[in-house]
């Protein structure tokens, strides 16, 4: 899922972050999320990866923490990531209960 | 086998050009009395390189690295270091850069690449954790750098590709040749731009997916979150964010440290400096941000000017040194064409401090008759002029016609005209230098004494120039007073040790400056790296032994100056223009420097480093203290060593 972030500056510190929650270890490449350049003009875009994807980490959307994932706190414009982490999480939580239904 | 390595990866890729053999090293051993990047660079220079060696020589060596808080979330643990005996000095030569290679480059396997001999052909590296191929880099010969990395992205086949390469000024060895990370972060100061070309290399490529290990995570993770916390709520964190170093544009201007028309005058005219403000440029155009790994602030803008004589040009492009080297020191009035010449420079490889050195250098000439239009391939070099300013730059990267003779800097170009020329060649060991030395005394001592030639960022202390210091609590800091006056001569001295300290610990561990006490006193000390290192590695590294470290490489650099070029107090001295000339116009009109008190200045700078006050060598007491003993055993050899 691609989300726009016009306030993004690519630093690519919530890929570290991600990296670091999920293997312990720093390692950009394999996090579950992914700052992409904009192709049409400068800026860059979100990619949260929700689907088997190589190497990388699936993303949970960090439901066991309460408060920000590590992807959030680590991020300079953490509003405007907040905003599209949650989305994203809802958008799981939505998914996770109708499957939850179905399998009932 | 070595055991495993927390922080660096403890592996060092070791490349001849000539031979095309490729090995790697283990440089674990040398952690504890350099740490990484800088400091191990300036250890291999001065363990490898022979004193006939000269800077173009194949056997020459460049080495590009990546520092211990590379790769992690330490805030700003994003510059990367190249080192090598330089151009525009002859001795020691380091450049760092914000970049996205530094990690890749640790991602790879790797803390550093040792670059040695000629390729036969131009070439490429392409690093990755799988393997190292040293690729032919003919097609790529002439092009930009920009377009080269088009061109490796589209070869390589991946365009999330990050590079650091040379355009036409380092294929041509023009002295003062940067190496750009991707598009318009450069490596620009002491020309290791040229010996990239000298040894037929167009670029580095890296990427990988070996991960970097850190000792103490938890520890780790709270001290970095503690620090990133404390650079986001300090003052005036969201200004320079916005602004980046164009936001200190009225201080400068109240400070009298503009170096207008080639520093003949302090300020910007009265009539211009609301205009020439760059602040407003940055709201205007800005399209989008640019920031690099780890940083909390994130300083950089790509603009988009839609108007006047650029518009159309897209690009980043907010930082001081164009501005003040190019567009102030060049005299010129359109304020975007900071952008251009920014965008400009970057795309040939060329420093903006040689290129705007150079070129108010023969300006100036030009004004007062020494350079006329028969030396100048027929051009007016007049003041402002900025088409006259591209075409030369141009000329300079291509080293044609009169272009030929700048691009061997100022100091190198006003030895070959003569006629008395060289009192305007703004300069500090042959390397020009935009910075004013007068107004500002431990930004000068700092530019002045810098081992790879005259720069602010080896050793001045960033913050004199803001006119707003809070003293007390720099006293409570730094444990200097006077911090807060830069007109003093007191203190200044003990202020540039402090600073050399830090600046050298940023490079060996990747830190930028900006996210330290360099620029703002509530942002990360040498204690709080001294922190995040002990937690990465697992190796009790306190700030003292931070301290020492970073003295061991200053006299180290000393050592390979000595090795390599005729530097001694004579070279510790501020241009002649500085020496002799008031400030002239703006609120500090008429302040001169005091030749009698910068010496006495001087005197103790060398009397706190341990340093001969005669001739500025380490003394063996030092050197031993350090456990350089077999660099004593050299400088006394060649008759270098200082008197204690």
């Amino acid at each position: 899922m691609d989300y726009n972030m016009n306030l993004c500056g690519g630093c690519l510190t919530c890929e570290i972050a991600c990296s670091y929650k999920h293997t312990g270890e720093f390692n950009h490449l394999v996090s579950a999320i992914e700052i992409i350049e904009r192709e049409d003009k400068p800026g860059y875009k979100v990619r949260i990866h929700h689907d088997n994807c190589g190497d990388r980490i699936v993303c949970d959307g960090c439901i066991d923490i309460e408060g920000d994932p590590l992807c959030v706190q680590y991020c300079r414009k953490s509003d405007d990531l907040r905003t599209i982490i949650n989305a994203f999480r809802a958008t799981l939580r939505s998914q996770q209960k109708s499957e939850g239904y179905e399998n009932e | 086998m070595s055991k495993e390595n927390y922080g660096f990866t403890g592996k060092t890729l070791r490349i001849n050009l000539t031979s095309k053999e490729i090995k790697v090293e283990d440089n674990t051993k040398y952690f504890k009395e350099w740490l990484t990047s800088s400091g191990y660079a300036a250890k291999i220079v001065y363990d490898e390189i022979k004193e006939w060696v000269t800077p173009f020589d194949p056997a020459n060596k460049i080495i590009f690295s990546a520092g211990v808080l590379i790769g992690t979330v330490a805030p700003g643990a994003c510059k990367m270091n190249i080192s090598t005996i330089g151009p525009m000095t002859g001795g020691w030569a380091t450049g760092s850069s914000d970049s996205y290679v530094a990690m890749e480059l640790k991602h790879a396997g790797y803390d550093a690449v040792i670059v040695e001999g000629r390729s036969h052909f131009p070439c490429y590296l392409w690093i990755t954790d799988e393997k190292v191929e040293i690729k032919d880099a003919t097609a790529l010969w002439g092009k930009t750098t920009w377009d080269t990395l088009d061109a490796i992205r589209e070869e390589l086949n991946d365009n999330k590709l990050h590079i650091v390469s040379i355009g036409p000024a380092g294929e041509n060895l023009v002295r003062g040749a940067s190496v750009i990370q991707d598009r318009n972060r450069g490596f620009g100061r002491c020309g290791t731009g040229a010996v990239m070309g000298s040894k037929n290399l167009k670029a580095l490529v890296c990427k990988g997916k070996s991960p970097i290990k850190v000792a103490n995570g938890d520890k780790f993770m709270k001290k970095a979150m503690e620090l990133r916390n404390r650079i986001l709520n300090a003052s005036n964190t969201d200004k320079f964010s916005k602004y980046s170093t164009l936001g200190i544009f009225q201080k400068k201007q109240d400070m009298g440290a503009i170096p207008y028309k080639n520093c003949q005058e302090s300020v910007f005219p009265e009539d211009t400096d609301v205009s020439m403000d760059p602040a407003p440029i940055v709201d205007k155009y800005t399209v989008a941000k640019q920031n690099f790994p780890g940083c909390p602030i994130g300083c950089g803008r790509h603009m988009e000017i839609t108007d006047g004589p650029y518009k159309g040009l897209v690009t980043e492009g907010n930082h001081w040194e164009p501005f003040g080297t190019i567009v102030a020191r060049c005299g010129c009035k359109e304020p975007t064409f900071m952008v251009k010449v920014s965008a400009y420079c970057n795309e040939l490889g060329v420093d903006f401090n040689l290129a705007g050195g150079a070129i108010a250098w023969a300006m100036e000439c030009y004004q007062r008759g020494i350079l006329t239009k028969e030396d100048t391939d027929g051009m007016a070099l007049e003041w402002g002029d900025e088409p006259v300013i591209l075409e030369m730059i141009r000329k300079i990267s291509y080293r044609e016609g009169f272009g030929n003779i700048l691009a061997e800097g100022c100091k190198r170009a006003s030895d070959i005209i003569g006629r008395n020329s060289s009192y305007y060649a703004i300069h500090i060991k042959g390397q020009d230098l935009y910075e004013c030395l007068r107004g500002s005394n431990a930004w000068a001592l700092g530019a002045i004494v810098s081992t790879r030639g005259g720069g602010h960022t080896t050793g001045t202390c960033g913050f004199e120039q803001m006119l707003s210091v809070d003293n007390e609590k720099a006293y409570k800091i730094l444990g200097v007073r006077n911090v807060d006056d830069p007109l003093t001569y007191e203190g200044k001295a003990e202020i540039t040790y402090l600073y050399e300290i830090l600046h050298r610990i940023n490079n060996c561990t990747g830190i930028c400056h900006q996210n330290t006490i360099y620029n703002n006193l509530d942002y990360i000390d040498i204690p709080d790296i001294a922190e995040l290192l002990t937690y990465a590695t697992g190796i009790e590294l306190s700030a003292q032994d931070l301290r020492d470290i970073a003295m061991r490489q200053l006299n180290l650099e000393k050592a390979i100056n000595a090795r390599f070029t005729d530097f001694s107090r004579k070279d510790d001295m501020p241009t002649l223009r500085d020496q002799t000339e008031p400030m002239r116009k703006g609120k500090m009109d008429g302040w001169k420097l005091d030749m009698d008190k910068y010496n006495k200045m001087l005197d103790e700078y060398y009397t706190i480093h341990d340093w001969d006050k005669e001739t500025a060598y380490p003394t063996r007491r030092i050197l031993e203290k350090y456990g350089l003993d077999y660099v004593a055993d050299e400088l006394e050899r060649i008759g270098k060593i200082g008197k204690e």
